[in-house]
């Protein structure tokens, strides 16, 4: 099973192409793409990242997301 | 004098297959005119060296000059970059003697802008440029732009400071050696090549205002004699009270209440935006990414997404306007969009974008998101500045 962080940047990946992804380290300041899915999640970059979501993702995402998240 | 332009994007995972695919669609362009020199651009997802290495190869002999860029590669039909970053290449091409480019990574930013506008006149025989295309790393541009008017005084330079996506030094300047992490890289054009340029921003005065009383390069310290993050922290009205308190990122809460500082020229001001980085709690000072003198007048200015996608239009237009050209004229163009800005629009930058296929419908177009923008105003000279737009138009020279 994937990290957290993997799972959130396939998902904006999936959703906003590289584009969005790059928006996502650009806002939260954590360069995603050196975390390896079976790298244990760094807490204060989780963190960072799920603070920038919003800002890159509708409520609808966000909870199809949290959804995705929890069912892992 | 005549000049043509070519623009390709390729956004293959190999990096190797994705600058040939830009390489040939924009030699293609060129109508079989030779490249003169080549304006490449990558996003940090690709690894600089091999960028660099794969861009001589498939342009053996051509001189190369550009940036990373941010976010992505910016064309006519919006934002490329569909997951694995993405590559461009603007190739200028036209008569021996159009174009040349020139670098220096000297540490002193004044001594490196000299240095490399003194390697572009010798590169072309004593000449002066028509106009630069500016690109170095963030920190230093000011002087940079200083020690090239040394050399070549009243020549307007155009361009943007070299970025990545987390804001985390991994950008690169593409000189014709190599990339380095530190430098200035012109390109420069010569002749009767005319060019239309502009800067401009969409942000408005709000009318709050306070004078720099202490800074340090781009670190501002107070503004009236008060720690400059409790200042800004006031201004923003709550936005930033978590970066007051224990020091951090600001970057998307000031993207649309950026400062500025105000100066005179002739009849009317210019604002030079200064987008706020960073707060150090325990000093109570702020970064920025342009540079601010004591007694300098900071204001708060104020603009919104759609002020933003509409200013593209108004950018289109100063351009023409200050090359004298019809939209027929219009050969090329090279776009350098703040990526602070492009970041807060989101998919809403294609909006933007898309101007340009509205207004200069079939012209070859490389965008770039930068951190930090350079442009020539009427009066004051090249400035460099934050969350701004700098276009340049390329035109033939008048039969």
């Amino acid at each position: 099973m994937a990290n957290r962080i993997s799972r959130i940047t396939a998902y904006v990946e999936k959703r906003k192409l590289g584009f969005g992804v790059a928006r996502l380290i650009m806002m939260s300041g954590v360069n995603v793409r050196s975390i390896g899915p079976n790298d244990p999640d760094p807490p204060d970059a989780l963190r960072r990242l799920e603070q920038a979501l919003p800002q890159l993702l509708s409520a609808q995402e966000l909870s199809e997301l949290q959804q995705l998240l929890s069912e892992a | 004098m005549t000049v043509s332009i070519g623009v390709g994007v390729g956004d293959a995972v190999d990096v190797e297959k994705a600058v040939q695919a830009a390489v040939e669609q924009a030699r293609a362009q060129l109508g079989g005119a030779t490249a003169q020199a080549a304006y490449i651009t990558a996003t940090v997802d690709y690894e600089a060296s091999r960028v660099h290495t794969a861009f001589r190869e498939a342009l053996a002999g051509v001189p190369l000059h550009g940036v990373t860029t941010s976010l992505g590669v910016l064309t006519a039909a919006g934002v490329r970059n569909e997951g694995h970053g993405a590559v461009a290449v603007m190739l200028v091409g036209g008569a021996p003697g159009t174009a040349f480019v020139a670098a220096s990574t000297e540490a002193d930013g004044r001594r490196a802008g000299e240095a490399a506008a003194r390697e572009l006149v010798r590169e072309a025989g004593g000449r002066m440029p028509r106009m630069i295309l500016f690109n170095a790393s963030p920190g230093a541009e000011e002087s940079m732009l200083e020690g090239i008017a040394s050399v070549c005084p009243d020549v307007p330079c155009q361009g943007g400071s070299a970025a990545d996506h987390a804001i985390a030094g991994q950008w690169s300047v593409f000189t014709h050696e190599g990339p380095v992490p530190t430098g200035v890289s012109l390109l420069g054009l010569f002749g009767e090549v005319r060019v239309g340029t502009a800067l401009c921003t969409p942000y408005t005065p709000t009318g709050t205002m306070a004078r720099a009383t202490a800074a340090e390069g781009r670190t501002l310290l107070t503004l009236d004699g008060q720690p400059a993050a409790q200042v800004l922290g006031r201004w923003m009205e709550g936005a930033i009270d978590d970066q007051v308190r224990s020091g951090g990122n600001i970057l998307a809460q000031t993207a649309l209440r950026p400062i500025a500082v105000r100066r005179g020229v002739s009849q009317r001001d210019h604002y030079v935006t200064v987008h706020p980085a960073h707060v150090h709690a325990d000093r109570g000072s702020v970064d920025v990414f342009a540079r601010i003198e004591p007694r300098d007048e900071v204001c708060l200015m104020t603009g919104t997404a759609e002020g933003l996608v509409n200013e593209v239009a108004h950018l289109i237009d100063l351009a023409l306007a200050q090359g004298n050209l019809t939209t027929r004229d219009v050969k090329g163009a090279a776009l350098i969009f703040c990526a602070g800005c492009a970041g807060a629009l989101g998919p809403r930058v294609d909006e933007g974008l898309r101007t340009f296929s509205r207004l200069l419908p079939g012209v070859p177009l490389l965008g770039l998101c930068t951190f930090g923008e350079q442009g020539y105003i009427p009066g004051l000279g090249n400035v460099h500045q934050d969350l701004s737009l700098s276009l340049t138009l390329f035109a033939n020279g008048r039969p």
